[in-house]
């Protein structure tokens, strides 16, 4: 398995006037993946899968004075989909070649913010972005039927525009300054996605494959309220903060229970939408001097999604809600030259769906699956520490060496990745819960230099 | 326990950037009673823009920062100034003008490590959480992503925000992120102005950023810039180094496995 990121900038920074400042750019960026088998076998292949963008923008920065700044722009994105490419591998393989059909899109931003000082209290920022997004041929696009069975297909030729959506998304931020320790900020933001990633694990891996939007799919949209008490204690030594949100979301793409995501021309049957929200309180308190520095945060959140087809339409917790989290990171500076550093996570775990009984239909056990995400991992927490040297700076030594011990998950917990259940071998009528976990205690000694 | 996962190859590969620069001489303005300061802010060293760093003036108690490029303007009545240039881990210089036309002020900062003795400066100036109309948004140097312990004494910055409030690890040791409830494929992330799709590398294990090559991380868990779009959640901004012009240096690290190297003087970025 490999994959890469190829990314390419061309940047032209120009200066129209003093007030005036542009940035011109030109962008390339490249994503493949690539999963298969060893040859030799019968089931050996190869399976491709890509996606590039070209795409350029401008921005402009206008400082009118020292009240107001005037941001513009615009931007449009070419992006190309090669979502699939399958081969067997090897003489003796079974597989024959399968290529699914390339795919081709159009975005478009353009945009307008300030940010103004009404006075010494009040601070504001305003903007809004107008998107749009085109399929462009060639193409196929199928007809889905209410149960979500192929009814027919429309092949669209080259250059043919075969759908538009377009969006407004305002952007909005106030700053009330309390004191010159404490102040109170709100904002709200819109957003849109266009384009979406077709996942089959949490891990980021072995399955990622981005889909456009499409006559099937809808852009997902988003509103976010926010708003934040932030204030700074001695002497602005200790900065902490308190932010409490809302995000409601539409249009959120889930996936049906047992979904097909390999190599499938119809992916689109497979995705389920519907709306989303979530909402939370975040508390911060950062120390960003003296020996002691770092910081120590905690969130409180919860996301839950309601889908019709998902969960029998009833709402369910989204796959990355986990209530209570936890952050602690602290180093201690002995002198310039030796840190102590440490870090303490806790997570409450990430939701599952377990299977709660089985059903003997003839000879075959079937399990029967609780509600969707209804269960939860066993609460996720661990330790790490590192100690780093470094070599003394003397004037003419031409290099700096740097020594870093460190003990990921110090005292070794094994968080659970993944839960399975497995029929014991010598009585199908019982079965094993499975713990996979990935890491216990794991040291390291790094030699870093630099000359 | 089972056989976990097996890690049969890797290539990743980056392409970096030639950044080109022009500023032309500076038009004039007509009318009105204001007058321009601006400029481009560097390190002394390696001549690396730096972003964010404040100009402060002392008088009228206004400011400004330099934007992602290195660049500042501010407009002000002719007359009399002290103005102070800072940045995080940088000495602060301290400029007295007299503003009588337009003026170009190209300021080069030093580090502490730079000069070589302690001197007590204050970088950011101090209350600029406070000041800023920007919420929900959270800098990270690199030096405090360089001292989070990590997996194999590797650091990472997708591993150094997952320690934020409001972000979450999607799986262990997945370079994937959720912001506020989101998915992780509803993060814009941006590498120099580059949207990066996947920021795995080695399995998910590790992330594709070599922290060598960073200069500037900023993640928007809301409020973002209407400057971006195309994710739901968030936007990562990465800044990398533009590459040193003033000075041949070169990073090598060597872990129990490979890994890119970075050479800032030659823009490439080779593959092991």
């Amino acid at each position: 398995m490999s994959l890469g990121n190829q990314t390419g900038t061309i940047r032209w920074n120009h200066l129209f006037s003093q007030k005036l400042f542009s940035n011109f750019t030109l962008i390339h960026s490249m994503y493949d993946y690539r999963l298969g088998t060893p040859e030799g076998n019968a089931n050996s292949f190869i399976w491709t899968s890509k996606m590039q963008n070209q795409s350029g923008k401008a921005d402009f920065t206008w400082y009118i004075n020292p009240n107001n700044t005037f941001k513009y722009g615009a931007s449009m994105i070419v992006h190309t989909f090669d979502p699939g490419h399958a081969k067997g591998t090897g003489s003796e393989s079974l597989f024959t070649e399968f290529t699914l059909p390339h795919n081709y899109a159009l975005e478009y931003g353009v945009y307008l913010s300030n940010e103004q000082r009404i006075n010494e209290k009040f601070l504001v920022k305003y903007g809004v972005r107008f998107s749009a997004f085109q399929n462009i041929g060639p193409g196929t696009v199928y007809n889905y039927d209410q149960d979500y069975n192929v009814m027919d297909s429309v092949v669209y030729g080259k250059r043919k525009i075969y759908k538009t959506y377009k969006a407004l998304e305002p952007r909005l931020g106030i700053n009330y300054i309390i004191s010159n320790t404490a102040s109170i900020k709100a904002s709200y933001s819109g957003t849109v996605q266009y384009i979406h990633l077709a996942q089959n694990s949490t891990a980021g891996t072995p399955l990622d494959l981005w889909f456009a939007s499409s006559p099937n799919v809808k852009p997902q949209k988003a509103d976010q309220f926010a708003i934040g008490y932030f204030r700074n204690i001695k002497d602005n030594a200790l900065e902490t903060s308190a932010e409490v949100y809302y995000k409601s979301m539409h249009d959120v793409i889930d996936f049906k229970d047992n979904a097909e995501l390999l190599l499938n021309p119809q992916l689109e049957g497979e995705l389920r939408t519907g709306k989303g929200w979530s909402y939370g309180l975040e508390l911060m308190v950062r120390k960003n001097t003296g020996k002691l520095n770092g910081w120590i945060s905690y969130t409180l959140s919860a996301t839950r999604r309601k889908i019709a087809g998902i969960n029998d339409g009833r709402s369910y917790r989204a796959p990355y809600e986990k209530p209570h989290n936890i952050s602690v990171v602290l180093n201690y500076e002995f002198s310039e030259r030796s840190v102590l550093s440490a870090n303490w996570v806790y997570a409450t775990g990430a939701p599952v769906t377990f299977p709660t009984g089985r059903a003997v239909i003839g000879n075959v056990i079937v399990p029967i699956y609780s509600d969707r995400n209804a269960y939860r991992l066993p609460d996720y927490h661990r330790l790490d520490v590192s100690y780093t040297l470094k070599g003394k700076n003397k004037k003419n030594r031409k290099w700096q060496g740097e020594w870093n011990f460190s003990v990921y998950n110090a005292y070794g917990r094994k968080n659970a990745w993944a839960i399975n259940f497995v029929e014991d071998q010598d009585n199908p009528n019982q079965t094993f819960a499975e713990k996979t976990y990935l890491f216990s205690i794991i040291p390291a000694i790094t030699y870093n230099f630099k000359f | 326990m089972k056989k976990l996962f097996c890690i049969i190859a890797l290539i990743t590969a980056f392409n970096l950037t030639g950044t080109l620069v022009m500023a032309y001489p500076d038009s004039e303005e007509a009318g009105g009673k204001r007058f321009t300061i601006s400029g481009n802010i560097k390190d002394k060293l390696t001549g690396e823009e730096l972003i964010g760093a404040t100009i402060y003036i002392k008088e009228i108690k206004t400011g400004t920062t330099t934007n992602v490029y290195g660049f500042y303007s501010i407009s002000l009545n002719p007359g009399k100034y002290t103005i102070t240039y800072t940045y995080i881990g940088y000495t602060a210089v301290e400029k007295a003008i007299e503003l009588k036309e337009n003026l170009r002020l190209d300021i080069d900062l030093q580090t502490r490590e730079q000069l070589l003795k302690e001197v007590v400066i204050k970088g950011e100036r101090p209350d600029e959480n406070i000041r800023k109309p920007e919420m929900s948004v959270v800098r990270m140097d690199i030096k405090t992503i360089n001292r989070i312990p990590a997996l194999m004494g590797e650091v990472d910055i997708i591993k150094a925000i997952q320690m934020l409030p409001g972000v979450q690890s999607t799986a262990e040791g997945s370079s994937g992120f959720s912001v506020r409830g989101g998915g992780p494929d509803q993060n814009l992330i941006l590498l120099d102005e580059a949207i990066v799709y996947n920021a795995s590398h080695l399995l998910g294990f590790f992330s594709v950023f070599n922290n060598d090559a960073i200069k500037d991380v900023t993640l928007y868990k809301g409020d973002i810039p209407a400057s971006s779009g195309g994710r739901l959640s968030s936007l990562l901004d990465i800044r990398m180094k533009d590459g040193n012009h003033n000075l041949k240096q070169a990073y090598h690290r060597r872990a129990c496995y490979k890994r890119p190297h970075f050479f800032p003087g030659c823009r490439q970025k080779n593959l092991c």
